[in-house]
């Protein structure tokens, strides 16, 4: 059932010529208005979609220099700096060597490595530095942290009271619960109802179990 | 018929690739490039048992539209999944906040992207 999406580069590659074009204008048109922050948003969004769709490619080089222009772009669309001339010609010579390496991952020469790694510190120091590590991606945020049960016989206590806005969110606590017993073997389980209402007071869109 | 999910993207080619790993997977796709379409297509009578939205988008963006959805009576309890990157750990808290129900890494692995659907889905 593993979908194949490799079958969608082709988009991918046209797509990103459209998202090009519209940084290139939109920095060309940042420097008659700086001020302009639907503008930095377009752009920026721009190297965003370009950015989340290489890294579905496998295009590693595409997306990291993308997370650098982002990250000073990012820092201009939310005032935190403010569009110098300076800042502009980075971000104009940075398009250029994202178009390389988009054509590169199409097939093309792989620009110069020195280029990219001279860019991507000008990026950074006209960001004020401010690039932070990456936080560690977890796949699904669905679940709370449970601690994952040892292999020593050592049991665990857990307490839950889910927040009575549980189902508001489209969240269902059993499949959590269930999905807790799937760490370890349970030993017992008790439902708390002490906070269930009468029956007439009872609103069925909250959670009043624990 | 499988069911329906509602994938908001404003990229085309990210939704061409969601839309495929969930049709493989037996589900109904229904489309929509940005908050604001999605909000129309729903008024329109798209029922979703399911929403995957992308969080940056022009118009109206995701977390907007979480808003919006959780004001819809018809789709208070739906699942909503945040499509997002991991560089806006902020966002997926706002979105939460907004009434998500979690969250698929970009970019994503399908089969993932299917276990994590399988998880907040109905039964």
């Amino acid at each position: 059932m593993s979908a194949d999406l490799s079958q969608f580069q082709e988009s991918f590659f046209e797509e990103s010529a459209e998202h090009l074009s519209t940084i290139e204008d939109g920095l060309l048109q940042l420097e008659q208005h700086p001020q302009d922050l639907d503008l930095l948003a377009r752009i920026f969004r721009a190297a965003h979609s370009i950015k989340g769709n290489s890294g579905m490619f496998g295009f590693t080089a595409v997306g990291q220099f993308t997370h650098k222009m982002e990250t000073l772009l990012d820092q201009l669309r939310n005032g935190h700096l403010s569009v110098t001339p300076a800042i502009a010609d980075i971000l104009l010579r940075s398009t250029d060597c994202l178009k390389l390496l988009i054509d590169a991952a199409h097939g093309g020469a792989a620009p110069d490595q020195d280029t990219i790694a001279k860019l991507e510190q000008e990026l950074a120091a006209a960001a004020g530095d401010a690039s932070k590590p990456g936080s560690g991606a977890s796949p699904a945020g669905a679940s709370g942290g449970a601690p994952s049960a040892a292999s020593s016989p050592q049991g665990f206590r857990i307490a839950w009271t889910p927040p009575n806005w549980m189902f508001q969110r489209g969240l269902d606590p059993l499949r959590l619960i269930n999905e807790l017993a799937e760490l370890g073997t349970i030993a017992s389980r008790s439902l708390n109802v002490s906070h269930l209402p009468t029956f007439a007071s009872l609103d069925p869109e909250l959670c009043y179990l624990s | 018929m499988g069911k329906t999910v509602l994938v908001v993207d404003d990229s085309s080619t990210m939704r061409q690739m969601v839309a495929y790993t969930l049709t493989s997977a037996g589900f109904e796709v229904v489309e929509a490039g940005n908050g604001k379409e999605a909000v129309n297509k729903l008024n329109a009578g798209a029922k979703p048992a399911l929403v995957v939205t992308d969080l940056n988008m022009p118009e109206m963006d995701g977390i907007t539209l979480i808003a919006e959805i959780r004001k819809m009576a018809a789709f208070k309890f739906t699942p909503i999944l945040m499509l997002t990157t991991e560089s806006t750990d902020d966002k997926k808290k706002a979105g939460q906040a907004a009434g998500a129900t979690g969250w698929i890494v970009k970019p994503f692995n399908p089969e993932q992207m299917l276990k994590v659907i399988q998880k907040v889905l109905p039964a």
